[in-house]
C-alpha cells in the first residue's frame, strides 16, 4: 500500500490556477526530487502533501485516510514539513527549539534527542540562541527539529539559496539518503543535486504535471530543455550528474 | 532556579513596604500588631483596608501579566497588550453601568462582574465578528477589535452623559477607568486567590502550544497545532484572564505590556516558564506602583493607571533603545 | 419628630435632673441615612469629619462646629474651620487620612467620589458614616433635622429648621399670587460652549421656585444646555451664578444682548455659595432672588 496518494489535485487561489490535475503516487521509501521552473506550483503542491494548505479540488490520502479528515496533530505524528524559509518569532535557543520539536510526537525513544543531536552536530550549539547562528547553522537546527521524531514521511522545500554550497550538499545529501528507509519528497532546486541523489524525479510546470519517471531516465528526456527553456548538456560525473544549460 | 527565589523575595518585599506605605506610613511592626489582631483603630484599618487592598494589588498584576503574555504569545507581536481585543471598552462600559445606572443589586458584587462580563463579552463580539467576516487571522481579529473598542467607546461616552446626575458624579466613572485596585473583604480574597490560581493553570495548558504557534503558523500547523482553532481558544483564555484583572483593577495601563518583557529577559522565550514569571513581575510592579498612588501625594490618592503610564513612557524609550541596538 | 415645647424647668426638679441627665446618658442612636442605611452611633459624635462645604455648614449651623476635627478643600465656610486638617480635595479622598483623625462620625455627600472611596472602608473599619442627598430644599431641612438628632441636640436642630421654614413662610407670602418670572439660571459654562443650568428635581431648581420663579426650559435628561436653547426660550430672568464680571461678558455676546431679559435689565449675578452649596445658607439665596424676582414689596 502506498504511503501517500495524491488524486487529481487542483489548487486555485483567486483567478489564478496553481496546480491542475496533479495526480502522484508514493511508497513508504524512496527518495523523490520535485522540479521544474519558478511559478511551477512546486510549493504549492508540498503544501498540499503535507495538509497545511487544502487543494481547492481532489484529495490526498495517507495511507488509507484521507488527508483532510485528519486533525493537524494526527498528520504532524506522520508527515514531518521542512519549509524553505523559517524564522522563529521569539528568539528560542537550540536546545528549547528541539525539544519543541520532539514534543509533536507520542512515544519518542528516550535517546532521540541526544541521537538527533549528535546527528546533525548539534552538540556544541544547545545554549545559543537562534538569533546568533549562522545560515547553516540554522538549516541544521531546523532539520533536527523535524526529524527528531523519525517521521514516516518526509516533506521538504529545499533551503533558500542563501546557503553556502557545503551545507547545501550535506542538506540535499541528507534529505535523499532519507529515502532508504522512508519517504522524502524534496523540492530541489539545483538539478545536479536532484538527480545526482534521488532516485526518481517529478518535474512540474504552469502547474502541471509533465513527468515522472526515475531519475536516470528523465535526465536524458528533451522535455526537460523544454520546459526550462534552455538546451542542457548532459555530463555524468564520478558522484552524480552534472547538467550544464546553454541556449 | 536563582531567578525564581530572587522574584519570590522581591515580591515579599514589595508587599511588605506597600502595606507600609499610605498617607501615613505605618512601620512593620504596626503591620504585625495589626495582623495580630489588635482593636485600635488604625490597626483595623491596616488590616481591613490597607492589606487586602496590597494583596488585590498583587494578584490584579498577576493576572495582568498572564493575560498580556498570552496575548504577545498569540499574536507574535511584542507590542501585543491585554486590552487589545475591545475588553478594555467593554469593561468600562460594564462598570459604567453598574456605577451609574441604579440598579437593586449592591454595587460591591455588581461592579467586578459586569466589568468581567463586558470585557469577556466584548471579546466574544470581536471574535463573532471575525468568524463572520472569515477573517479569524491576526489582522481579523485586530481590526474587529478596533470597531467594537470605538462603539463601545461611544455608547459608554453617551451612558456618562445621560446618566450622571448630582447623585453620582462622571468622575466615579473616570477614576475606575483610570484604574484603581478595588479592596475585596478578605473572603472576597479568597475568592481572588482561586481565581488567579484557577487562571495560572489555565495558561499552562497553553504554554506549550503557544511556543508551536511562535514557530509561524505554517510550521505550528506542520508541528500538529490546529492554529485557527488555538488562536480562539488562546484569545478567549487571555480574555477571561484580562477580564478578571479589570474587575478587580479597572484598566491599569501598561503592567500586561511590560511584564512579559521583563520576564522574558529573566528567563527567556519559552511559556511554561515565561507564564508564571510574568505573573510575577506584574505582581510587583502593580504592587509598588499601588504604593506610590496611595502616598505620593497626600491626602488625594493618583489612580493607578496614571501611576503605570507615567512609568510606562521610560520603559518604552528603554524598549526603543535595545531594539535598536540588536 | 413632633416638635417639643421647652420645659418650664424651674418648677420641676425632676424634670431638671432628667434633661441634664439626658445627654450624658449616653443612649445609642440609629438614623436612616439617604441611602436607607441604618447608621447606628453608641454616643452623640464628638469628633466628626464632614466632607463637603453643605455638610460642614449644617454641622456649624447646629453650634457643632467644635466637634469638626478634619474638613476637605472644598469647605470655605465657616471660618473658625478652616484650620483644621484637610482629608481630600479635587482627586478625590483619602481613608488613610480621615482614619489618622480618628473621627467617630463621618458625613458625606455622594458627589465626586466621596460615598465611592469612602462608605465602604469606614464600614469595614467601624466608623460610622451618614450619607446625607438634597434634591429639595425640604430635604436639606431634614438633614438639618438628622444631624441635630445624630449630634444629640436634636432641640437646637428643631430650633434652626423652624426658623428656616419662618423665612421661607414669609418668602411665601411674599411672592404668593403674583405671576412667576419665567427664569433660567445658568450655574456653569462647559469648555465645549455647552452650559448647566439649574433643573427640576435638585434643590437648586426647587430654591428658584420656591422664590416664585418658574422653569422657562422643559426639563430634561442631560443636564447639558445649549446657548440656543437659551437663547430661544427667552426668559424674563436670566440669572447667572457666579460673579458680575463674567456676566457682563456673557450678556455683551451676540444674541445674548438682544435677549428680553438682557434689555429689561433683568439679568443678574446671583451667589454660588448661597444656591450651590445645599445647606443653611441656601434660605439666604431664596430669600435674595424673591427680592430679585419681585423687587416691591407687597402692600
Amino acid at each position: 500500500m502506498s504511503a501517500l496518494v495524491a488524486e487529481n489535485l487542483r489548487v486555485t487561489r483567486g483567478k489564478s490556477t496553481l496546480l491542475r490535475q496533479i495526480s502522484l503516487i508514493f511508497d513508504a521509501t524512496e527518495s523523490v526530487a520535485i522540479i521544474g521552473p519558478n511559478g511551477a506550483g512546486k510549493s504549492t503542491l508540498l503544501k498540499a502533501l503535507a495538509g497545511t494548505e487544502a487543494p481547492t479540488e481532489g484529495q490526498v490520502r495517507l495511507g488509507r485516510r484521507n488527508l483532510a479528515n485528519l486533525t493537524a496533530a494526527e498528520r504532524a505524528q506522520t508527515i514531518g514539513f521542512l519549509p524553505q524559509h523559517f524564522e522563529p518569532h521569539w528568539d528560542l535557543g537550540v536546545a528549547e527549539l528541539l525539544e519543541i520539536g520532539a514534543g509533536r510526537a507520542r512515544n519518542l525513544p528516550v535517546d532521540a534527542l541526544d541521537r538527533t543531536t549528535a546527528a546533525f552536530e548539534l552538540g556544541g550549539l544547545e545554549r545559543r540562541r537562534w538569533s546568533t547562528l549562522s545560515g547553516g547553522e540554522r538549516a541544521r537546527v531546523l532539520l533536527a527539529m523535524v526529524l527528531v521524531v523519525d517521521p514516516p514521511v518526509l516533506l521538504a522545500d529545499e533551503p533558500a539559496a542563501s546557503l553556502d554550497i557545503r551545507h547545501r550538499l550535506d542538506v540535499i545529501r541528507a534529505l535523499a539518503a532519507r529515502g532508504g528507509q522512508r519517504l522524502s519528497v524534496v523540492v530541489v532546486h539545483d538539478l545536479d543535486l536532484a538527480f545526482s541523489f534521488f532516485e526518481r524525479v517529478v518535474l512540474l510546470a504552469g502547474g502541471e504535471l509533465i513527468a515522472d519517471q526515475p531519475a536516470a531516465r528523465l535526465v536524458a528526456d528533451p522535455r526537460l530543455d523544454e520546459v526550462f527553456g534552455v538546451r542542457f548538456e548532459r555530463l555524468r560525473t564520478g558522484e552524480g550528474w552534472h547538467l550544464r544549460a546553454c541556449r | 532556579m536563582k531567578v525564581w527565589l530572587g522574584l519570590g523575595a522581591v515580591l515579599v518585599l514589595a508587599l511588605v513596604v506597600a502595606a507600609c506605605a499610605g498617607h501615613d506610613w505605618a512601620s512593620p511592626a504596626d503591620l504585625v500588631r495589626a495582623i495580630a489582631g489588635d482593636q485600635a483603630l488604625r490597626s483595623r484599618l491596616l488590616f481591613e483596608w490597607r492589606l487586602p487592598r496590597v494583596v488585590a494589588a498583587a494578584f490584579v498584576g498577576a493576572l495582568l501579566g498572564l493575560g498580556g503574555t498570552i496575548y504577545q504569545g498569540v499574536f507574535r507581536n511584542p507590542l501585543a497588550e491585554p486590552y487589545l481585543l475591545g475588553s478594555a471598552g467593554g469593561a468600562a462600559l460594564g462598570a459604567t453601568v453598574a456605577l451609574l445606572v441604579p440598579l437593586a443589586l449592591p454595587q460591591a458584587w455588581l461592579l467586578p462582574v459586569l466589568a468581567f462580563a463586558g470585557a469577556w463579552g466584548a471579546t466574544v463580539l470581536v471574535i463573532g465578528i471575525s468568524r463572520v467576516a472569515g477573517a479569524v487571522d491576526a489582522a481579523g481579529l485586530l481590526l474587529a477589535g478596533v470597531a467594537v473598542a470605538a462603539i463601545l467607546g461611544a455608547l459608554r461616552s453617551f451612558m456618562m452623559l445621560a446618566l450622571s446626575d448630582e447623585t453620582v458624579s462622571l468622575q466615579v466613572v473616570l477614576s475606575w477607568v483610570l484604574g484603581g485596585v478595588q479592596t475585596p473583604t478578605w473572603n472576597g480574597i479568597g475568592w481572588i486567590l482561586l481565581i488567579t490560581a484557577g487562571c495560572i493553570g489555565l495558561s499552562l495548558t497553553l504554554a506549550r502550544r503557544l511556543d508551536v504557534l511562535g514557530l509561524g503558523e505554517t510550521m505550528a500547523t506542520a508541528f500538529g497545532l490546529e492554529v485557527r482553532r488555538f488562536v480562539m481558544l488562546a484569545v478567549l483564555a487571555g480574555s477571561v484572564i484580562v477580564a478578571a484583572a479589570v474587575a478587580y483593577g479597572g484598566l491599569v495601563a501598561f503592567v500586561g505590556l511590560a511584564s512579559p518583557h521583563v520576564a522574558r529577559w529573566l528567563v527567556g522565550p519559552l511559556h511554561r516558564p515565561l507564564l508564571p514569571a510574568s505573573a510575577l513581575v506584574g505582581a510587583i510592579v502593580v504592587v509598588l506602583a499601588d504604593a506610590i498612588a496611595r502616598s505620593a501625594l497626600p491626602p488625594a490618592e493618583i489612580p493607578l493607571g496614571l501611576v503605570t503610564a507615567v512609568a510606562g513612557g521610560p520603559f518604552f524609550i528603554l524598549l526603543l533603545a535595545r531594539r535598536l541596538r540588536t | 419628630m413632633r416638635r417639643q415645647r421647652a420645659t418650664p424647668l424651674a418648677r420641676f426638679p425632676l424634670a431638671l435632673a432628667l434633661v441634664f441627665a439626658l445627654p450624658a446618658a449616653a443612649e445609642p442612636i440609629t438614623v436612616h441615612d439617604a441611602f436607607d442605611r441604618a447608621v447606628t452611633l453608641p454616643a452623640p459624635p464628638q469628633r466628626i469629619v464632614p466632607i463637603f462645604a453643605s455638610n460642614t455648614e449644617i454641622i456649624a449651623s447646629l453650634g457643632l462646629a467644635d466637634r469638626i476635627v478634619g474638613i476637605e478643600a472644598y469647605t470655605r465656610y465657616p471660618r473658625e474651620v478652616l484650620d483644621r486638617p484637610l482629608v481630600g480635595g479635587r482627586l478625590g479622598f483619602s481613608v488613610d487620612a480621615v482614619v489618622g483623625l480618628r473621627p467617630d462620625l463621618v458625613v458625606v455627600t455622594p458627589s465626586r467620589q466621596a460615598a465611592n472611596q469612602l462608605i465602604d472602608p469606614m464600614e469595614r473599619i467601624g466608623v460610622p458614616i451618614l450619607v446625607l442627598l438634597q434634591r429639595s430644599v425640604p430635604e436639606i431641612l431634614a438633614n438639618i433635622r438628622l444631624m441635630g438628632l445624630v449630634g444629640g441636640v436634636p432641640d437646637r436642630g428643631e430650633q434652626v429648621v423652624a426658623r428656616f421654614e419662618a423665612r421661607l413662610a414669609a418668602v411665601k407670602r411674599r411672592v404668593e399670587g403674583r405671576p412667576s418670572p419665567s427664569t433660567i439660571m445658568i450655574t456653569a459654562r462647559l469648555g465645549n460652549g455647552l452650559m448647566l443650568v439649574a433643573r427640576e428635581g435638585t434643590y437648586t431648581g426647587d430654591a428658584m421656585v420656591l422664590a416664585g420663579a418658574r422653569f422657562a426650559l422643559p426639563g430634561s435628561r442631560l443636564a447639558q444646555v445649549s446657548p440656543e436653547a437659551i437663547l430661544n426660550a427667552d426668559p424674563d430672568v436670566l440669572l447667572w451664578a457666579g460673579n458680575d464680571r463674567d456676566l457682563k461678558e456673557l450678556i455683551a455676546r451676540p444674541g445674548w444682548a438682544e435677549m428680553r431679559a438682557v434689555q429689561t435689565g433683568r439679568a443678574h449675578a446671583v451667589s454660588r455659595v448661597e444656591l450651590l452649596i445645599p445647606g443653611p445658607r441656601t434660605i439666604d439665596g431664596i430669600e435674595h432672588l424673591a427680592a430679585l424676582f419681585h423687587p416691591d414689596r407687597p402692600r
